[in-house]
């Protein structure tokens, strides 16, 4: 074994030893020292626990125009289902990226201080629902460009039954600008 | 016996290249108003290098990526271990390591096992004789243990999973659900007992069987690992998983011959 061999080695090694002790790290001592993996580099293999994710997040909008308000609309972001999802399932990452964006967003909302609360305007969750909501309009061409636009977090259970549904966040209103972009 | 490491990295490897191509097509199947949120522009942030957050760049850079990893893959069973193998295989760990760093959301631990696998393959380039195929092996196989000994004991040690009443709460989601099956699952809870412990068994099953010297049962708990991850991907769409774990069973598998041959077997 050469020297660049054992190099690589420890380097592997290492980030095994890492990678376990990650695992472990609410229970270990200096949480903090795991905040330098800023890129999410670090495996989390928990998966669906210890609190598996048992409700849907739903994103409804609503465009107030000079005429007068539309109804709530909501995203589509559960009709993309088709059968051969277990080989080829695109809709997935979209799926997944908007409920991680609705989760951060609750999130940080919730440890916001009462008297900074209006500065959610301002996080990238919330320009980023914001942002789906424009695209959700240019596709089918609603996009007002004198119009006001305000959007809600729903959570629901069961896909059958829908025996519950809360409002779990409401957005202010915005107007918007000629780009399509909310004023915030 | 011969050629067991040979074999095992050159199954590895193809899985790996399996997966991302796999990985990329859907990306490319994405509507172009989907890839926007999921490469989202944070508010401050000024752009990308390669401009990943508009929609045209970011197909052009998944079909790319497609192009490098069908590439790869032929000349890899084409040539082996040769240079432009190795430059094309770099390059994809590269990209594969810009674009999950940008996509900070709608990562899964799919992704992570397939970022992890092409780093360690691609550090492992620099590494002289066997050691290059070994290394990346015994970090992958680690991995694997350490994933289903971690998902098993969380599960373990979740309230929710012990009772055994989440799978249908899981599976009665739009996100991940099959309405039909939940409601099955809800009517027969006891049925819904066994799957969710076995579940959490299956997992355990694997690392638990590493330690012991019995290769039957080991590939017992990989058959039924696997049976796992075919359910999830048929009932919940998981399909990653399917496509990007099971690159990691060669790894293991090679692992656990050292490990109970006491010998590093070439």
């Amino acid at each position: 074994m050469l020297l660049k061999d054992g190099i690589i080695m420890g380097i592997l090694g290492g980030f095994l030893l890492l990678s376990m002790f990650f695992q472990m790290r609410g229970k270990l001592p200096f949480k903090k020292i795991w905040r330098f993996d800023t890129y999410g580099i670090m495996p989390n293999y928990s998966f669906f626990a210890p609190n598996p994710l048992t409700n849907d997040f739903r994103v409804v909008f609503r465009l107030s125009t000079p005429n007068g308000n539309e109804g709530f609309q909501e995203i589509r972001l559960y009709k993309f289902k088709k059968w051969y999802r277990f080989v080829l399932n695109p809709f997935k990452y979209y799926n997944k990226g908007l409920i991680d964006l609705c989760v951060a967003l609750i999130h940080e909302y919730k440890h916001l201080d009462e008297d900074a609360k209006n500065f959610i305007q301002i996080s990238a969750n919330y320009l980023g629902i914001f942002n789906v909501i424009k695209n959700e309009l240019m596709d089918s061409q609603k996009i007002c460009t004198n119009g006001e636009l305000e959007f809600s977090i729903l959570v629901t259970q069961d896909t059958t039954i829908e025996r519950s549904c809360s409002v779990v966040f409401r957005s202010f209103k915005h107007k918007i600008q000629q780009n399509g972009e909310p004023v915030t | 016996m011969e050629n067991l490491l040979h074999n095992c990295y050159n199954l590895s490897i193809t899985i790996l290249c399996l997966s991302n191509f796999i990985h990329h097509l859907e990306l490319l199947l994405i509507r172009k108003s989907f890839t926007t949120l999921i490469y989202f522009k944070e508010s401050g942030q000024k752009g990308s290098v390669m401009g990943l957050y508009n929609g045209n760049t970011k197909q052009y850079f998944c079909a790319v990526q497609i192009a490098v990893t069908c590439l790869a893959t032929y000349f890899f069973w084409m040539q082996g271990l040769s240079p432009l193998f190795k430059i094309l295989f770099a390059l994809l760990s590269l990209s594969h390591l810009y674009s999950y760093v940008k996509r900070k959301i709608g990562r899964d631990g799919a992704d992570q096992v397939r970022l992890l696998s092409f780093l360690a393959f691609s550090l492992c380039f620099f590494a002289s004789g066997e050691w290059l195929k070994i290394l990346p092996l015994f970090f992958i196989g680690g991995q694997l243990l350490i994933l289903y000994g971690t998902s098993g004991a969380i599960k373990l040690g979740s309230v929710h999973w012990r009772k055994g009443n989440v799978l249908a709460d899981i599976l009665g989601t739009h996100s991940f659900g099959n309405g039909k099956v939940a409601a099955y699952l809800k009517k027969h809870p006891n049925l819904e007992k066994l799957f969710s412990h076995s579940a959490i068994a299956a997992m355990l099953f694997v690392p638990l069987t590493f330690l012991l010297p019995l290769q039957p049962l080991f590939l017992l708990a990989l058959a039924c690992i696997f049976m796992f991850h075919i359910s999830t991907a048929l009932l919940m769409g998981l399909n990653d998983f399917l496509f990007t774990i099971p690159l990691m069973y060669p790894a293991v598998f090679y692992l656990y011959k050292v490990v109970h041959s006491g010998t590093l077997i070439l």
